[in-house]
């Protein structure tokens, strides 16, 4: 209750805070601090000259706002130097009360696990910290011609001509990486999940579609180079070679810190937790979320409105986390079939399922694409990985070799093979 | 000096009958805000109305007092209350005991407190809930 005493003096000692501040009425828990405010919000917008106290002392309903002492008290706890101080208790305050509010609600009428995830999530969306200046915005970028450029790391992807496009996966971006089925999605996937790792990043898989098991043997599978058969019984299929080998690159595997996450239909909410867990547990590592794939994400409201008000949904809030953990977001998505009745059969930004809502909010698109997935006959190993949105770069195609029976994807080790169109 | 700063020091002291007579000069249209102090009157104003008013405490007043109550020969107490009466009564409630004497203090008595001055007044702001002790003082 000081605190909001305290909030309230200080706007009305410096009224240009009103402006300033994320609290709004509702956030308040007194009725009449409420009712305050909304005076003070419509006394700011009037624009009267006069002092904030004469004119309310001239308001009928004096009564309702505690009267002139409750007024003049509040002014005594103004610390305008502090209110930074003192909007963030406000707002922890009403965070802790909608919590208990949103908890009970949820125990007495049986609330979905996902629904309370969502609500609890909304409660936290209110920052304070998203504002800033563009004088402290320019101080920040003042020295920059005189400066020595500190390399920003980035996740890298693992494939060094796509991190020459893109400097790697940036923090708060979303990356759509799509392609028809079986074209290799999830092996790039965890190619990219392994070189971030690798990287000192804290690669986070939330596999909607495939088990934990199958994860783990596809990435061992890649990353020792082993047929992907012979995973389905190593004791008897692998080589004494390969037998080996084994133990290290369980051990180099385990150095990337994957998380897998494969519960089936998680929803966006239900990912951000646990992100938000993860990100305790490792506080020294800095999180890369993968997801496979979009549709499979669970949304909401299961029965009401359509899969492409679905996708928007997810679309957004994938956006949404990215930014909230300022990390970077890679979704893999599935293409539609008007891809296979084209000459070229090479993927468009139009031909992402439910594409409207993905085109926008993703900042980079790649899709994949093998000769070899259309004319078996070709023995041309090239995966192409076609960068057609880059929010902040090229757009261009990226050779790499792509190994089926492994899943292996590496460098081309010769001569440039990037064809970059803008 | 305008009027509008006397009716601000009115309210901002709680001083309730000049609060209410300017604000009733000032809603009768016989003064304004942006006057000069020379030429509030009060003579034009209604008494009859200012009184009611007042009595009715139009301007939401509660203003709270600090008392000094006299426990024994060095031991004074200071409450925070509405009335003299309030803080007697807070006072014997509290310990148990007449007090020996009850005085209305200023709220903007100055006392040392570790190394800053504070008023009573500025200490008044640190309780949420009237009735209440404000400390004590022992003379030697």
């Amino acid at each position: 209750m000081m605190g909001e005493k305290a909030f309230l003096g200080c706007l009305m000692k410096a009224s240009y805070l009103i402006q300033d501040t994320v609290i709004r009425p509702q956030h308040l828990a007194e009725t009449r601090n409420r009712e305050i405010m909304q005076q003070m919000i419509e006394f700011n917008i009037s624009g009267k000259g006069n002092d904030f106290l004469i004119t309310m002392s001239f308001k009928n309903n004096l009564d309702a706002f505690g009267g002139m002492s409750y007024l003049n008290e509040l002014q005594a706890h103004a610390d305008v130097e502090k209110f930074h101080e003192i909007e963030k208790l406000v707002l922890e305050a009403w965070k802790e009360r909608e919590k208990k509010n949103i908890l009970t609600l949820a125990a007495s009428h049986d609330w979905e696990i996902s629904q309370v995830i969502s609500k609890l999530d909304k409660i936290n969306e209110v920052r304070l910290e998203d504002h800033k200046s563009i004088t402290q915005a320019l101080a920040d970028v003042y020295e920059a011609p005189w400066q020595e450029v500190e390399l920003s790391i980035s996740a890298t992807t693992g494939i060094k001509q796509l991190d020459v496009m893109t400097s790697g996966f940036q923090d708060g971006e979303v990356t759509i990486l799509a392609a028809r089925p079986s074209m290799g999605k999830t092996d790039v996937m965890l190619h990219f999940a392994k070189a971030a790792g690798w990287a000192g990043y804290l690669p986070l898989l939330f596999s909607l579609e495939m088990p934990e098991k199958s994860i783990t043997s596809r990435l061992i599978a890649s990353t020792g180079g082993f047929n992907r058969v012979k995973m389905r019984n190593p004791k008897l299929l692998l080589s004494q070679s390969q037998k080996d080998r084994w133990p290290s690159i369980i051990g180099s595997l385990n150095k990337t810190t994957i998380q897998i996450f494969d519960g089936a239909s998680q929803t966006v909410a239900e990912m951000r937790a646990k992100t938000r867990k993860m990100i305790h547990q490792f506080p020294m590592k800095k999180p890369i979320i993968f997801i496979d794939y979009l549709t499979l994400i669970g949304t909401s409201h299961k029965d009401a409105g359509n899969s492409h008000m679905q996708v928007t949904e997810i679309s957004k809030s994938l956006k949404a986390m990215a930014k909230e953990f300022s990390c970077p977001v890679v979704c893999l998505a599935q293409l539609n079939r008007n891809v296979e009745s084209r000459m070229n059969k090479r993927p468009m930004m139009s031909d992402i399922r439910e594409s409207g809502s993905v085109e926008q909010d993703a900042d980079l698109i790649v899709f994949l694409y093998r000769e070899k997935y259309y004319d078996q006959s070709e023995g041309n190993p090239m995966l192409e990985l076609i960068v057609c949105k880059n929010r902040n770069g090229p757009v261009g195609t990226v050779m790499a070799k792509y190994n089926e029976c492994t899943g292996k994807i590496e460098d081309l080790p010769e001569s440039n093979e990037t064809k970059v169109s803008s | 000096m305008l009027v509008k700063d006397v009716y601000l020091d009115a309210v901002m002291y709680e001083e309730s009958a000049l609060a209410h007579l300017i604000h009733h000069l000032i809603t009768e249209r016989k003064v304004s805000l942006e006057d000069s102090l020379s030429v509030l009157d009060f003579e034009r104003a209604d008494m009859q109305k200012v009184t009611e008013m007042i009595r009715q405490n139009a301007l939401g007043f509660q203003k709270i007092n600090v008392y000094s109550l006299k426990k024994n020969d060095k031991t004074f107490i200071f409450i925070f209350a509405a009335s003299r009466q309030a803080a007697v009564d807070y006072y014997t409630y509290t310990f148990r005991q007449r007090p020996l004497n009850c005085h209305e203090l200023s709220l903007d008595y100055e006392m040392s407190r570790g190394k800053e001055v504070i008023t009573f007044r500025a200490l008044k702001s640190e309780f949420e809930k009237f009735p209440a002790i404000a400390g004590h003082f022992e003379r030697y």
